[in-house]
């Protein structure tokens, strides 16, 4: 199990502190400073089953001076969204768990960590 | 060891000393490298921290073992409020809170390297404010240790160097609407300390702007001493 976090994230704290408790076995990758690839970025949405856009955080600046709000989100920009992710990590919503059988999560709640926990 | 000093012998239980850090300022205090401020390294390899050791002075009260036998500082007992007033008139909006048992994961490596070398860290607890602009990103963080040795060796080092020894400031939650400060923002670092705990304060204005430091500072030192004030009168006794 592999967990994607930011250190200044409140979430993330909260996920790796259910993860301790729960005894899991996993490595934390701080993505900001071990920034994924564009490949590693689309390997992680085809886990979450989720588009780009569904994993983007839009409030960022960033996402603001790149006009993130107009950008098409559709199989045509996929590719545009992956590599702004890639460029710019802080983009990515966080936290996100890879479970044991290969799916993934945005573990924002307990709840969805326990659920990757469970698989 | 720094400079061949290897202990460090307590001048009070309660101590206080808030120094302004900023980027960009070159006034004779230590400028804060703005890459430093918001987001020091986890994976580059740390510096060697030095080795510290501190020693309870001989006048320390006596009441001192019975105030550390009671829990520590809890986060609603720090951070009660989520809209907050402070006496200056001026409002703050409490849009994060979050805390760990595992409080290595709120700080720089160094600082964890140097609460490793004590007994440890039980509690830390960090809340992120905003004025009621939405300009300032503001996280005071509460870090609460077992031994008042080992919450001032850190006090000591933080006041040192309080970018190498800084505790994570928290970005905005997704439903905050609020961006995070660009990485690398300047940033203003204070901190107190109480009975067993370290207060820290880190200022930053959304934007990443260097500009208006007085008024961050303000805000800075006055969410400081807000929740400085909620757990000192915890830690001297109080039912919080």
């Amino acid at each position: 199990m592999e967990i994607w976090i930011n250190p200044a994230c409140s979430k993330c704290r909260g996920a790796l502190g259910l993860l301790d408790a729960e005894g899991a076995d996993y490595t934390v990758r701080r993505y900001l400073e071990d920034v994924p690839s564009e490949d590693e970025i689309r390997e992680v949405l085809d886990r979450l089953g989720l588009e780009p856009w569904d994993i983007t955080r839009t409030q960022e600046a960033v996402a603001k001076e790149l006009g993130l709000e107009e950008w098409a989100r559709d199989a045509g920009a996929r590719d545009r969204w992956v590599t702004a992710l890639a460029e710019h990590p802080e983009l990515i919503q966080r936290p996100i768990i890879t479970a044991d059988d290969g799916t993934a999560v945005v573990a924002r709640t307990e709840d969805a960590v326990r659920d990757a926990l469970s698989r | 060891m720094i400079g061949g000093v290897a202990a460090v012998v307590l001048v009070g239980v309660i101590a206080a000393g808030a120094v302004l850090y900023t980027s960009g300022d070159d006034g004779g205090e230590r400028t804060a490298p703005p890459s430093a401020a918001a987001s020091p390294s986890a994976s580059t390899a740390a510096e060697p921290v030095p080795s510290v050791t501190a020693s309870l002075p001989a006048d320390a009260p006596a009441a001192l073992p019975s105030l550390l036998a009671r829990p520590v500082v809890r986060p609603e007992q720090a951070f009660p409020e989520k809209s907050v007033r402070l006496k200056d008139g001026s409002r703050y909006q409490r849009v994060d809170l979050a805390t760990t048992t595992s409080c290595a994961r709120g700080m720089s490596q160094e600082l964890a390297a140097l609460v490793d070398q004590g007994e440890g860290c039980v509690r830390l607890t960090s809340a992120l404010f905003t004025d009621p602009e939405q300009r300032s990103r503001i996280t005071v963080t509460v870090a609460s240790f077992r031994r008042v040795e080992d919450a001032s060796t850190v006090f000591m080092m933080a006041s040192m160097d309080p970018v190498t020894y800084q505790v994570v400031s928290l970005d905005p939650p997704p439903e905050a609407g609020l961006p995070a400060a660009p990485p690398g923002s300047a940033g203003l670092f204070e901190r107190l300390m109480t009975v067993r705990s370290v207060v820290f304060a880190n200022g930053q204005w959304g934007d990443g702007a260097e500009t208006e430091q007085a008024a961050l500072a303000q805000q800075t030192q006055g969410l400081l001493q807000y929740a400085n004030d909620n757990v000192v009168a915890y830690e001297q006794g109080g039912h919080g």
